[in-house]
């Protein structure tokens, strides 16, 4: 892994891009060379190394969660490189500021951006660098830039002679960088647009994939965790002389609110930490539970909101329409639960804390680290390993902390492996939400006014409150204010209330719930004015082309206007979530109330597609997520504790489960769009809307019921 | 006590209570095993017990004495088995966590029923959770490995 640390700023300026390189670069270049004196390493920016042996470094600065950044940002650089595909080395990029990702203010992944804020820096990398191999050619051929080219990693010149990259790297780095280049036209990418195949995969299906869990590390000693079981609580008491007498116990302690225990592996110390008897204390305040939180949200719902978006007159409108509809909504709790449970290794060493993480966060675990230990952040180094999944879990640092707080206790460095049930019930969840909704119908049933009050937890309150503006978290509402359906009346209001239970970013996000109350009460006007729901959505979203196609293809793809049988409904959901436009249709049959899914079929606008077969993937990766948010679960809480603590309880979607699911992507070479997380908020509604039509059940409550009865 | 694993016949130093998943991740250092539950519901710690998949994490070692155990790396010398070579053609990893688990499974159903149908897939494949949602890849792969190659369990 590479120490260099490079800055690097790049300002788009329509035409060409602007960069200004840091002189600073040039110094640890320096040093990279006295490694091996007899390799010259040409580096113009802090994503493309290019050595005198040919071999070409691509550096990923985003994290490999699943979503393919390791193969589809490389390709970005590549592509503009004229780099032979084949050949080149990927290495996962250490922390430094040139990697801070502009869509979030820090070295993070997350917010589907990794392609979108990546698409033309990246290019630019791998265009500044062609264009000084192209110089450094020219200087040594004297051939004019008009006659030279560049393909596979090389420049070739008129006669068909090959000056390899390599050849020309040191020359190169001679060079300033310019300040100007220009980029490919989209209709000359030959590697952007490919369905190439993941660069990961090999070592995934070999077990030589380095997750997280798996870090090594001479004399690495293993801590495990336990936290208090109720929210908020803390460790009273504990006893710890038959732990510390057991054979490869290295250390107890209490760590934050809960005990550590650190052994030479990992049943060792999990034994140690069962054989613990631990008092927990409550925190102040009541103990909560689900019934406590909704009952407080329901009443919520009646209070005065802040406005988070206001069209129109809607009061006026809903006490003078014909027709006014109200309904309320309520989405729960739901868990991360990544395959791969919390775990981060810590070695304090030297006047140095290296981490080796599986975090979207290197800034966040950066600080904590700094924070913890009192070494200033540039001795706080991170290393990004493989992630088993994200979804937004590891932008937190809890368990960043624990690793740091460990090993401060030994010279050794430690990894802290969290358990299944560890992992579950101290979850950051995604936040339940309570919704109140009303629609006018003016006399030819067409939607007039939409009232919506929202409350939920404020994600920004602990971590940035500044975020909040005139009482409105925007990362709470996100997806209801904005609406594309053009009503004419419209209010969303939104009522903060801290459930008391810890939540977080969860893949989409108010998204998650938004949409689902959205396209499920959009559908309810409809029904209630006895309009089809799809013609409905047309007409309403004349304003909004890129959801209509993809609404209009959904709706052909899953035969909307074919007969289907009595028992069976076809439903569908639109919504742009991260940029992209994503619309869902479902054609679902109930038998004995049991709800079978028999299609599903998602229809994408997320502009260009870097790569189809990965982007397909993360669309369904995204349906699953969202069935099954949809299907199971939900995170409960009884006493202040969470009641579900492995995957008996909490259950993930299964093969077997498994409905057919068709995508399609809407050609476009508009610059590419979100992709991880815009097909989660689609599928709960366009299965409730489905269910409605097979059975005349509104359901307004996730997960659906087990049984869909009137009873 | 002594175990073979992947073909080599190894002593076992750990405690026999300790399940079988931490002695091939923490004493032998096979890290392509991975924790998931620890309560044998998820998957992600399948490996070969002899001819049967079971989960590592649910299994003292101290029951195993004179068994084989195959883990991922010891599916294929080259990472060249049929299921892997099925799983690189239709790139099914996301995360990649879950496919050591998911690639044991498969590779155990194949060998028992060569040509699986797609109730047989359910059945076979429904211990192991994958939270990336790579199931219908996984199905593909299934099939094509099937298909592809006159079928041989390797280890």
């Amino acid at each position: 892994m590479p120490n260099r640390r490079e800055f690097f700023k790049i300002v788009g300026t329509g035409a060409g891009l602007l960069l200004a390189l840091d002189t600073r670069a040039a110094g640890a270049h320096q040093g990279m060379r006295s490694a091996r004196p007899e390799l010259r390493t040409f580096a113009p920016n802090a994503w493309v190394r290019i050595g005198s042996d040919d071999q070409i470094v691509i550096i990923v600065d985003k994290s490999e969660m699943g979503q393919g950044p390791l193969t589809t940002l490389p390709m970005l650089v590549a592509e503009e490189l004229d780099a032979d595909w084949d050949r080149l080395r990927i290495e996962q990029a250490p922390t430094a500021r040139a990697y801070i990702n502009p869509a979030l203010g820090a070295e993070a992944t997350g917010g589907s951006s990794s392609v979108r804020s990546s698409y033309l820096p990246l290019r630019a990398a791998g265009a500044t660098t062609r264009l000084m191999l192209l110089q450094a050619a020219h200087r040594r051929t004297g051939i004019a830039y008009a006659r030279l080219r560049t393909a596979r990693g090389a420049v070739l010149l008129p006669d068909g002679q090959r000056l390899s990259y390599g050849a020309l790297a040191d020359a190169a780095a001679q060079l300033p960088v310019p300040r100007h280049v220009r980029l490919k036209s989209p209709r000359r990418f030959q590697i952007i647009g490919r369905p190439l195949p993941r660069l990961d995969t090999p070592a995934k299906v070999t077990g030589r994939a380095v997750f997280g869990i798996d870090v090594q590390r001479p004399g690495l000693l293993i801590g495990v965790v336990r936290r208090p079981p109720m929210i908020g609580g803390h460790l009273h008491h504990y006893d710890d002389h038959v732990a510390r007498a057991m054979a490869g116990v290295v250390h107890v302690a209490r760590i934050d609110q809960g005990l550590g225990v650190i052994a030479t592996n990992t049943w060792t110390a999990w034994k140690a930490l069962d054989a613990i008897p631990v008092h927990w204390k409550d925190g102040d305040g009541a103990r909560t539970s689900t019934h406590a939180i909704r009952e407080e949200y329901r009443r919520a719902a009646g209070t005065e909101a802040a406005i988070a978006e206001r069209r129109g007159d809607v009061r006026a409108t809903l006490r003078h329409a014909p027709r006014v509809i109200a309904a309320d909504y309520e989405i729960p709790f739901a868990a991360h639960a990544p395959l791969e449970p919390m775990n981060c290794t810590a070695h304090i060493h030297d006047g140095l804390c290296e981490i080796s993480a599986p975090t979207q966060a290197q800034t966040g675990a950066q600080a904590i680290a700094a924070h913890l230990t009192g070494l200033p952040l540039d001795r706080v180094v991170v290393h990004t390993t493989l992630l088993g999944g994200g979804f937004g879990r590891r932008l937190e640092h809890d368990f960043i902390a624990d690793a740091v707080n460990l090993a401060r206790m030994v010279p050794q460095p430690v990894k802290v492996v969290w358990s299944r049930e560890e992992d579950m019930t101290h979850d950051f969840y995604r936040p339940y939400s309570y919704h109140r909704v009303q629609g006018a119908l003016d006399s030819h049933g067409m939607p007039i006014a939409w009232r919506q009050t929202i409350v939920t937890a404020s994600l920004m309150r602990t971590r940035d409150p500044s975020a909040i503006k005139g009482g409105v978290d925007p990362t709470a509402v996100g997806g209801a204010v904005g609406m594309p359906y053009s009503i004419p009346h419209i209010e969303i209001g939104y009522v903060e209330r801290d459930p008391k239970v810890p939540v977080g970013f969860w893949r989409s996000v108010a998204d998650s719930y938004t949409a689902f109350v959205k396209e499920s009460f959009l559908d309810e006007l409809a029904h209630a004015a006895g309009r089809d729901p799809l013609a409905l959505r047309y007409a309403l979203l004349a304003s909004e082309p890129a959801q209509r196609r993809v609404l209009k293809a959904a709706a052909r793809a899953i035969g909307w206007d074919r007969p289907h049988a009595r028992d069976q409904g076809l439903g569908v959901a639109v919504h742009r979530s991260f940029g992209t436009s994503m619309a869902q249709a479902a054609s679902v049959s109930i038998r004995s109330g049991k709800l079978h899914i028999d299609r599903l079929v998602c229809v994408c606008d997320c502009g260009l597609v870097v790569n189809p077969n990965i982007a397909r993937a993360q669309i369904e990766g995204a349906i699953v997520f969202g069935l099954q948010a949809a299907l199971k679960g939900p995170i409960t809480v009884e006493n202040s504790r969470i009641q579900q603590d492995n995957f008996d309880s909490y259950s993930l979607l299964r093969m077997d489960e498994m409905p057919r699911i068709d995508v399609h992507f809407l050609k476009n070479v508009r610059a590419p769009q979100g992709l991880g997380e815009p097909a989660v908020p689609p599928v709960a509604p366009a299965l409730a809307n489905a269910i409605f039509v097979a059975s005349g059940i509104r359901v307004r409550t996730l997960p659906f019921p087990a049984i869909l009865s009137h009873a | 006590m002594r175990i073979v694993i992947n073909g080599t016949d190894r002593e076992v130093h750990s405690p026999p209570d300790t399940p079988l998943l931490w002695v091939i991740r923490d004493e032998w250092g096979l890290i392509g095993t991975k924790y998931g539950c620890g309560i044998g519901v998820c998957g992600a710690c399948t490996v070969h017990l002899d001819t049967i998949p079971i989960r590592a994490c649910s299994v003292p070692v101290g029951s195993l004495a004179g068994h084989r155990v195959t883990t991922i790396e010891g599916l294929s010398p080259d990472g060249q088995h049929p299921v892997q070579k099925a799983w690189i053609a239709e790139d099914v990893p996301q995360c990649g966590y879950c496919q050591s688990g998911q690639i044991m499974s498969a590779a155990a159903l194949l060998a028992r029923h060569p040509r699986p149908t797609d109730r047989d897939i359910d059945t076979a494949m429904s211990g192991n959770l994958c939270r990336c949602g790579t199931y219908a890849r996984i199905r593909r792969a299934i099939h094509r490995a099937g298909k592809d190659a006159p079928y041989a369990e390797s280890s």
